[in-house]
């Protein structure tokens, strides 16, 4: 039986008459990467915000490693981004580790840390100077100063270009592999798959689906036909078509109809592939409302 | 221990990079020296002691305005302070930070006024004198640090630098800090006593010269103390940062 280092039990919270989070149980398992998604407002901040102890619920109850997420104990196996756009203008980034540092009994070397997230260059430089992307370097560079067990992580990557984000996954894989647990939240359904074991999908302050990345994308039950083919005739069943070059994707529910079809349509075809749909297929499958698209770059 | 100092040096690094803030903080009493103090008073030893010891207070009204009222309302705006109370510190450390600045800002704010009163008036003091009166000007900090702590906290951040930038003109009005403390005039007799700056300034005058306290006054800052103590209190643990309604 794993340890659960976190819980949340029929958590509600209201903001005066907004339901941000409704009556919603979860458990962080040891170990585990577990992606939370969502459209904006569904409620993943509020879900976290209790979680790290920023807000009470409004019933239910948030547990982090056994005590109240307010409990001094529980904050100091814990770790959290803060949001890039509030660190202290005036102090170095250095300043800044040096400070989180303080708080917990073992942290990271700053040294080490600087290096981990490749900001040797901006240690002596005021956080009000630095660049987007090295400011969310930084903040996640916090969460991880007092080697937490559990990492939140909200938003990571947004606004980094691929090549940082690409390192920073490789940092989430490495503190997964050597034990450590996170929650990540993100607009990116691309992030989420490459990172996550399971994920919660929240629309409406409710969890409307809670399993791993490979079998939402089974249970989407969408079917993508990749053909390589100069010309595609209509055929029925085909919910979306994606094109690159000579290299056509057909998406459909109902893979083995369309092969046939295909075949008895009697058009040029090579390589057929039948894949399952993507997380964005049962993602909006499971919401009401469109994800942000994947960045382009 | 550690994590004090580490909150102090916080503090302490982030006021020191912008140096405007002392000109601000300095700005007001250095004008009431300069405008009141010297021609009104200067020519008079006791009279020219105590002001400055009144200039002294008003400084730490507008320190503890700034650092307590403006200072826990931009926390209370930035996802900083948010982050900051996921830390595994509790409130001790801030808490004592930010006393230790105080007293830091206090002392360093009286020095300036003081060689003002030292090279323009008639005003005498013995150095223990001196001592005792910056003792009993850290003192004035407790009562207001804590109104301008649940200021900062129950009112909307947006209010809170309106405020802040009039609250010690008018206390310090209200508290005859801008008449000669020995006058026994109408407004200073009967309406300065409910005021808590009175209370302090009497505590710094004692302090500095040969002034005796009102025991009204005393009584009323000890009540005020309980009072602030007790909203400053209410407003901390209501607070879940910036509200969303």
């Amino acid at each position: 039986m794993t340890e659960v280092l976190a819980r949340a039990s029929g958590v509600t919270r209201r903001y005066g008459d907004v339901v941000a989070v409704d009556d919603l149980s979860v458990e962080i398992p040891a170990g585990q990467l577990l992606g939370l998604l969502g459209p904006n407002g569904a409620g993943k901040s509020t879900l976290i915000n209790m979680f790290v102890g920023l807000r009470k619920p409004t019933s239910g109850t948030v547990e982090l490693f056994g005590h109240d997420p307010r409990d001094v104990r529980a904050r100091r196996r814990m770790g959290m981004t803060p949001q890039e756009t509030g660190m202290p203008e005036t102090l170095q980034a250095g300043e800044v580790i040096e400070f989180v540092a303080a708080h917990y009994p073992n942290p990271i070397s700053r040294k080490e840390l600087l290096a981990q997230f490749h900001l040797e260059d901006v240690e002596r430089r005021q956080t009000g100077g630095l660049s987007g992307g090295e400011k969310r370097r930084l903040a996640i560079a916090l969460a991880f100063v007092g080697r937490p067990d559990l990492v939140f992580l909200d938003e990571p990557t947004t606004g980094l270009d691929v090549e940082v984000r690409r390192a920073l996954w490789d940092g989430v894989k490495a503190y997964n592999a050597a034990g450590g647990t996170a929650v990540i939240t993100s607009h990116y359904l691309e992030e989420i798959e490459e990172l996550a074991q399971r994920v919660i999908i929240i629309d409406n302050g409710r969890a409307v689906a809670d399993d791993s990345v490979d079998a939402l994308r089974r249970i989407s039950g969408l079917r993508k036909v990749t053909i390589r083919a100069l010309e595609v005739p209509a055929l029925p069943g085909v919910v979306g078509v994606e094109q690159t070059g000579d290299v056509v994707s057909l998406i459909t529910a109902d893979s083995d109809q369309l092969v046939r079809d295909l075949v008895a349509s009697g058009a040029p075809f090579a390589d057929l592939e039948v894949s399952s749909g993507s997380l964005e297929d049962a993602f909006l499958a499971y919401t009401t409302k469109a994800p942000t698209a994947a960045p382009t770059a | 221990m550690n994590t004090i100092a580490a909150y102090t040096k916080f503090e302490i690094l982030g006021a020191i990079r912008i140096p405007m803030v002392f000109v601000a903080l300095l700005f007001l009493p250095t004008v009431g020296m300069l405008l009141f103090v010297v021609p009104a008073l200067g020519d008079d030893p006791v009279a020219a002691t105590l002001s400055t010891g009144s200039m002294c207070l008003f400084t730490v009204l507008i320190i503890c305005s700034a650092q307590y009222g403006l200072g826990i309302a931009d926390a209370r705006m930035k996802p900083w302070g948010g982050y900051v109370r996921t830390l595994p510190g509790g409130p001790l450390p801030k808490m004592v930070s930010m006393i230790v600045m105080s007293s830091v800002f206090v002392v360093a704010g009286s020095i300036p006024l003081i060689g003002i009163a030292v090279l323009g008036t008639e005003a005498t003091a013995s150095l223990l004198d001196i001592v005792l009166g910056l003792g009993a000007l850290v003192l004035a900090v407790v009562p207001f640090s804590l109104l301008m702590l649940a200021i900062g906290y129950a009112v909307n951040p947006y209010l809170v630098s309106v405020i802040t930038s009039i609250a010690p003109i008018i206390l310090a009005y209200l508290g005859g800090l801008f008449t000669d403390p020995n006058s026994t005039g109408g407004f200073t007799a009967n309406v300065s006593p409910f005021i808590p700056t009175r209370g302090s300034a009497e505590l710094v005058w004692a302090a500095i010269g040969d002034y005796t306290p009102n025991p009204l006054s005393m009584v009323m800052l000890g009540v005020w103390t309980v009072v602030l103590a007790f909203l400053a209190y209410r407003a901390y643990r209501s607070d879940e940062g910036k509200r969303f309604r």
